[in-house]
């Protein structure tokens, strides 16, 4: 995987070429139709992919959902795929996408774009609201013992896509280019979709900064 | 605190600032107390999001979903509609067109049957099972079909009276380590349910510490697998990178959090080579909770070696 995240982020090269041949030679037999190379490339990226959409989607049954559309869908794409971007990556893109509409779908609050950024930080409520709870203190905020709950309930109220670039970012340390590449922004958008993470984040958190 | 200042603290502490601005950064924070704060308190605020209770990914969640898409894969392949092989099969349509014969054409239609079974048993004995000799199941397809293997799931449907069996297959994969899908399939595997698998795959990649993605389930197995000895066996193989960050980090939270003493005491001895400033509030912290002497008094030791107060204030 570290050499599909280095192709993702453009450091793609002659060794690496090489040191992908055999998934390569994999991927060619699954476009030919062979069941078992398709199905050993599942077992290779299935666990970092199911647990990406548990992480993003908090619920067993919706994250088996992703998990059978993304990969029906990468079975369905696979003769499309033309070895322009890595496999990881492309795979990534799929049930990124697949995770993206559930949670569309499912109402998370609506999508930003760069332009309405200014906007909706004058406007975030999280952002702005003096927060009289005592546990607020900068070093004791973090303490609590439902803070995992906290956290969920705070992720919750990002868009989906501010949510997918902090979970691609924080918690599955990929690189903020390969995650533009993967979520199909520039890194500079999702630089800014972190950025308004992790400030909606510390708002809801009770950390004024 | 502006908007801009904070963007620079999160790519900093991301890791995404380029070098040349991270340097003079670095050197702002050696300046100013209140920029320190700043990125301190953005570095705990950080570091509480990993307090979120992570997704559990188990083995059987993983089987389950995989046979479920390995099936329907199947169906597609085999040009099946998944509502259409809920529908009647062919042997139902005939029972039903049996059904519906005239009452004298039955017993013809019946014995006619018959024969085709007996006639069909004698001409094509490899079909069929247990007829004769074998008691051994043999498959439709070519002879030298090598069928074989755990069977995962069966299932039956009443509707058309087929079967469906679905085989894990058992499968030996030889070949370098450096190999991406061996790779992979090594780094998966650290998370086996067997502890001895567990170490085995650990030794299979101790010459291989230097790749990232490797020292990450490492540190995943030395704060997160039950079996001592393999956190253990992580541990060690993680010490010639203690001098990392993020090693670092797992090491300091080894300490604090690994119920084996041991473990800790392993993990303070390779912080001793690796001091850091930004460890000493946690190691004053632990040197008031710690319950091993002995922990305790590695810690004081180290705290020492780095001319830094043994109490909390």
């Amino acid at each position: 995987m570290e050499a599909a995240r280095a192709e993702s982020v453009g450091l793609a090269g002659a060794a690496q070429d090489v040191s992908n041949e055999s998934e390569r030679a994999l991927i060619e037999a699954a476009q030919g139709g062979d069941p078992d190379a398709f199905e050993q490339l599942v077992r290779l990226y299935d666990r970092s992919v199911m647990r990406v959409t548990m992480n993003v989607l908090r619920s067993p049954e919706d994250a088996r959902d992703a998990y059978q559309e993304a990969f029906l869908k990468v079975y369905r794409k696979l003769d499309t795929f033309r070895f322009q971007c890595s496999f990881h990556t492309w795979l990534y893109r799929i049930a990124t996408n697949v995770c993206l509409d559930q949670l569309r779908r499912k109402g998370v609050r609506k999508e930003h774009t760069v332009d309405d950024r200014d906007d909706e930080f004058g406007l975030n409520p999280l952002q702005t609201a003096a927060d009289g709870r005592p546990e607020s203190a900068p070093d004791r905020v973090y303490e609590g013992r439902d803070l995992g709950r906290r956290i969920e309930g705070a992720l919750e109220e990002l868009s989906p896509k501010e949510r997918m670039v902090f979970e691609l970012r924080h918690y599955e340390g990929l690189r903020l280019r390969a995650i533009g590449e993967i979520v199909g922004i520039s890194e500079e958008a999702a630089k800014n979709s972190l950025f308004r993470a992790t400030r909606k984040l510390r708002g809801a958190l009770g950390e004024a900064g | 605190m502006s908007e801009t200042r904070e963007q620079q603290i999160d790519l900093y502490l991301y890791g995404e600032m380029p070098y040349a601005d991270r340097d003079a950064f670095e050197a702002e924070i050696g300046g100013s107390e209140e920029l320190a704060q700043q990125v301190e308190t953005q570095r705990k605020f950080l570091r509480a999001m990993n307090e979120r209770e992570p997704a559990e990914v188990s083995e059987a969640l993983l089987a389950e979903c995989r046979h479920d898409l390995m099936r329907e894969i199947y169906r597609e392949r085999q040009g099946v509609p998944a509502a259409a092989a809920a529908g009647p099969g062919w042997w139902a349509r005939f029972i039903e067109g049996l059904n519906g014969m005239r009452v004298a054409w039955q017993p013809t239609a019946a014995v006619a049957l018959l024969a085709l079974g007996f006639w069909g048993g004698r001409m094509a004995p490899g079909v069929l099972t247990g007829v004769g000799g074998s008691n051994q199941a043999s498959f439709v397809g070519e002879a030298s079909d090598p069928v074989g293997g755990d069977v995962r799931s069966v299932e039956f449907s009443p509707e058309s009276g087929g079967v469906e069996i679905v085989l894990e297959q058992r499968r030996t994969i030889r070949g370098n380590p450096d190999d991406p899908l061996i790779r992979g399939l090594l780094i998966s595997n650290v998370q086996s349910p067997n502890s001895g698998v567990r170490l085995e795959t650990l030794e299979a990649l101790q010459p291989r510490t230097e790749d990232s993605d490797i020292r990450t389930a490492l540190i995943s197995v030395m704060l997160g697998d039950d079996n001592p000895g393999v956190r253990l066996k992580a541990l060690e193989m993680l010490a010639a990178h203690r001098a990392q960050p993020e090693v670092r980090d797992a090491l300091v939270e080894s300490l604090r959090r690994d119920p084996n003493a041991g473990m800790r005491v392993q993990a303070v001895d390779l912080l001793t080579d690796a001091a850091d400033r930004e460890m000493v509030g946690t190691l004053q912290e632990l040197v008031r909770d710690e319950q091993d002497n002995y922990v305790r008094y590695k810690v004081e030791r180290l705290l020492h070696d780095m001319s830094a107060s043994v109490d909390l204030y």
